[in-house]
């Protein structure tokens, strides 16, 4: 899929560890994992919002498109 | 999403389902024996018993003055009985078959991977096992209108002709169709089950 998930570099920005992440959002670190390595096929507003509130980014800083 | 109502009835059907499955192996186990000693008594045992003939509602017991060509009589219990038993085989399968199908929907979850593929593993059954009976009635029939000379038995002052009226039901093919079709859906509801799962 050309739309790739940029958490892990976000995360790193933000000095933020996955358990620390996966807490402050309300899901499953297991869960949080398929997000950072891009095992899922879509991901719910709702989830994204709570993404960017807990490390303080905008969804394009996550989210980028690569042909 | 929990479904009760759903799980406790295929729970429910996944056991009788397993008892109707025994109970059809052992019928076809039965049914083996009694084709294979009839194969080897028949001929004696049609020979010096009594012989009926079931019109409809109408059953006719025959004298013995009454001529029995006893090898296709023979011929026909023998093809009966390795029908019913080719046939309770095959609802022996279609019943692992649709446990395996109730048991992912017992869990509560029946857009599994399994569940289409062995509908339609189920469907080919069906249709195989219409088409079984439907050629085996033919061929029964045949065989006893060869065992029993019937215008012999029938009153020439009143019957003028005898005729046989093979008829064959095709309703299998729209139950194999059904379930093809259910198996689409399952498969569709499959494809929709993975990406809901992948959505986080």
């Amino acid at each position: 899929m050309p739309i790739i998930l940029r958490l892990d570099r976000v995360m790193a920005d933000r000095k933020m560890s996955l358990n620390e992440l996966a807490e402050k959002v309300g899901v499953a670190n297991v869960n949080l994992s398929k997000i950072k390595n891009g095992h899922i096929s879509a991901i719910r507003f709702s989830t994204l919002e709570a993404i960017c509130k807990a490390l303080g980014c905008q969804p394009g800083d996550i989210l980028e498109y690569k042909e | 999403m929990e479904n009760n109502k759903m799980k406790n009835l295929a729970s429910t059907l996944e056991t009788i389902v397993k008892v109707v499955g025994s109970i059809f192996f052992a019928v076809s186990i039965v049914c083996g024996v009694m084709a294979v000693l009839v194969a080897i008594f028949g001929e004696k045992m049609f020979a010096e018993g009594e012989l009926s003939l079931s019109l409809g509602f109408v059953k006719l017991y025959a004298t013995d003055a009454l001529e029995v060509k006893t090898g296709f009589m023979n011929a026909y219990v023998i093809v009966g009985l390795v029908t019913v038993m080719i046939i309770c085989v095959a609802v022996y399968l279609a019943s692992k078959l649709t446990r395996s199908v109730l048991e992912p929907i017992k869990d509560g979850r029946p857009f599994e991977a399994q569940v289409p593929k062995k509908l339609k593993k189920l469907a080919w059954v069906v249709l195989g096992c219409g088409a079984l009976i439907q050629v085996a009635g033919i061929v029964e029939s045949v065989l006893l209108s060869y065992a029993y000379s019937l215008k012999e038995i029938v009153n020439p002052l009143y019957i003028s002709k005898v005729e046989f009226d093979y008829s064959v039901d095709f309703s299998f093919v729209l139950v194999f169709a059904i379930i093809m079709f259910l198996s689409y859906i399952f498969s569709y509801g499959q494809k929709l089950q993975q990406e809901s799962d992948e959505t986080l």
